[in-house]
């Protein structure tokens, strides 16, 4: 089982390494990169809405505050893309931190619309710093970055640096949710009361989920701004931010496959579709719609309950139950 | 002193708007505990809907407005049917993500039947302003507060008075006693969404003379969920008290303070409000259990 699970997975990665190769146009390849892009957000998202079980709308703002450092610094303070990466993603992490703290002792819909408003905000302050951000104008001619003499500048080549770090944050987020840390949040999604009474404070615990994820979706800001190479404030807006809530809800709550499977999902889709010309985007509403009635648990979620051995091969660390054990909340209580 | 005045009736105007959009979003959350993200969508149907009614079938305004309530119910009725029943049993976030898909569709729905450029309606009274000795006001303001209190009275009557409207009331409160006293939860629940779509249409009509018909209106939504969470999800009169505060506060913060920021003052309001007192103003009286 486990070594052709390892098979699996190698062959899976080779795939990912050739399929630039098998891409023709340079516009699907940068669908593709933007996928993994909205994949880390994504990611992100699963900490804090995942595991915890807090619902977050202001992922957009911590994208855009990645994007806007990352572009602020290369472009006037001559920063190379590599040392601005990690700045905009500690930059982000900060706004998480300042953000989360007043905001998640709320509970449920309040925290959301605390983050919806955190979020307007940001992206009001995008658009009227302009001393900062140039305003509605936007930042232009953002580099694609280089190693030595060899530079990143075409999607093809783009998109193996947005592979890696994906690969090493999706490590990170595996290893997070099998950790002491990961499986308090999901006590805390599950009872956060109960969580409390153990000595754990929740507090905190969603406090470094909420950052963790701020983290995730300002690297990616980062990688989405040197991607397109232009940034300017209408990116950033509510639009965007319940756009990635979609992409996670449809992938799965709280699986690891999820986020993958739910970015490249929807972020995929309007362009399979676009033969339907001036109709697409509404058709591509309506399937929102029948997907999520069709799948309250996601994409992943789904498979775990009707495609099991499918769902050990994709969900790393899957347990699956054996007969006569219920899983859900009450899992593992047994008869 | 004479700008004051003006001042706030504009603001109350758009306090009124506010109002009637956290209404709409308040009732499908006291009954279905859910927030509702198409709220937006459907307001700015509900506008679309008023300028077919008003400038190309040039119907007179208060025979337009009953025309676009009929088409709204119907609206109301197919959108509680295919998108929060089937998801009635699952968590809360999965209804989110079926608003955003009406969100989605319901944009580029009306940017095909309506076209994507801005629309203009005309406004409710034909002249260009009301004098009252050095006061000018405009027209459709004045309109909108009086037809808003109008709306807002007979909605209360509706609820609190007519049978049906207990009924959806009492389905609000408690779904399992309502179903034991023989209320069918379903009906109630449906008429609650149509109650909720018909506030957002005239909302949606109300606001169009003064902005333009377009997709924009949809931002709506978040002004009238700031209204909610400022008035409080514990009474019908909380998002129309929290309404009118974020009139208020964004006309005189744009005014006074700065008006690249109008719409973040009401959002920072709505963030001190979570803070300090997360119930809003006016409290549920039934506590989260712990």
């Amino acid at each position: 089982m486990k070594k052709k699970k390892t098979i699996i997975l190698l062959i899976f990665l080779a795939m990912l390494a050739v399929l630039p190769k098998l891409i023709t146009s340079n516009y699907i390849m940068q669908i593709i990169d933007l996928s993994l892009v909205n994949f880390i957000v994504v990611m992100g998202l699963n900490f804090v809405t995942g595991f915890a079980g807090q619902i977050s709308l202001a992922s957009t703002a911590f994208w855009g505050i990645g994007a806007y450092t990352s572009a602020i610094l290369t472009t006037t303070c001559g920063f190379s893309f590599w040392a601005a990466l990690p700045v905009s993603g500690i930059v982000a992490m900060l706004g998480g931190i300042l953000i989360g703290y007043p905001t998640l002792k709320l509970k449920k819909f309040y925290l959301g619309i605390a983050t919806i408003g955190f979020g307007e905000i940001v992206s009001l302050i995008f658009l009227n710093w302009t001393t900062l951000t140039k305003g509605s104008e936007g930042i232009p001619g953002l580099s694609k970055p280089s190693i030595g003499a060899f530079k990143f500048t075409s999607n093809y080549n783009f998109y193996y640096v947005i592979l890696i770090i994906a690969l090493i944050l999706l490590i990170a987020s595996v290893l997070i949710k099998y950790s002491r840390f990961g499986r308090t949040l999901l006590a805390i999604r599950n009872d956060e009361i109960a969580t409390e009474t153990c000595g754990i404070n929740a507090h905190s615990s969603k406090m470094i989920a909420f950052s963790l994820s701020a983290l995730y979706a300002g690297i990616a800001g980062s990688l989405y701004a040197h991607l397109i190479g232009f940034i300017s404030p209408d990116l950033f807006v509510f639009r965007q931010s319940i756009s990635f809530l979609c992409m996670f809800m449809i992938g799965g709550s709280g699986y690891i496959a999820g986020p993958a499977i739910g970015s490249f999902l929807i972020t995929l889709l309007p362009e399979v579709i676009k033969f339907l010309q001036n109709y697409y985007m509404a058709i591509f509403g309506i399937l929102v719609v029948i997907l999520a009635i069709a799948m309250p648990t996601g994409i992943v979620g789904l498979m775990e309950k009707h495609l099991p051995r499918l769902y050990r091969y994709i969900e790393p660390y899957a347990e699956v139950p054996e007969k006569g054990l219920e899983r859900g909340n009450e899992k593992w209580r047994g008869k | 002193m004479l700008e004051l005045i003006q001042l706030s009736v504009s603001a109350l105007s758009m306090g009124f708007v506010y109002a009637l959009t956290g209404s709409s979003i308040f009732l499908i959350f006291n009954a279905a505990g859910v927030i509702n993200f198409a709220q937006g969508a459907l307001l700015m149907l509900g506008a679309y809907i008023g300028t077919t009614t008003l400038n190309k079938l040039g119907l007179p305004y208060f025979l337009a407005i009953l025309l676009m309530i009929i088409i709204m119910v119907i609206i109301g009725f197919l959108f509680q049917r295919l998108a929060y029943y089937p998801l009635r049993n699952s968590e809360g976030l999965m209804f989110m993500i079926a608003g955003i898909g009406i969100l989605v569709f319901m944009e580029n729905f009306v940017q095909l039947l309506w076209g994507a450029a801005p629309i203009s309606v005309r406004p409710l009274l034909s002249v260009h302003s009301i004098n009252i000795g050095d006061l000018n006001f405009e027209p459709q303001s004045v309109m909108i507060i009086v037809i808003t209190v109008a709306i807002l009275l007979i909605e209360n009557f509706f609820l609190k008075k007519t049978s049906i409207g207990k009924m959806t009331q009492a389905v609000a409160q408690d779904k399992e006693a309502a179903s034991l006293m023989g209320i069918s939860v379903p009906v109630m629940i449906a008429v609650t969404f149509i109650n909720s779509t018909v506030l957002a249409g005239i909302a949606g009509v109300l606001v169009s003379p003064k902005f333009y018909v377009s997709i924009g209106l949809t931002s709506l939504l978040l002004k009238g969920m700031a209204s909610c969470v400022i008035g409080g999800f514990g009474s019908a009169v909380g998002p129309i008290i929290g309404g009118i505060i974020v009139g208020f506060t964004e006309t005189f913060g744009a005014r006074y303070i700065s008006p690249q920021f109008r719409d973040a003052w009401a959002f920072l309001l709505m963030i001190a409000f979570l803070m300090i007192r997360p119930k809003g103003i006016f409290k549920e009286r039934i506590s989260e259990k712990v």
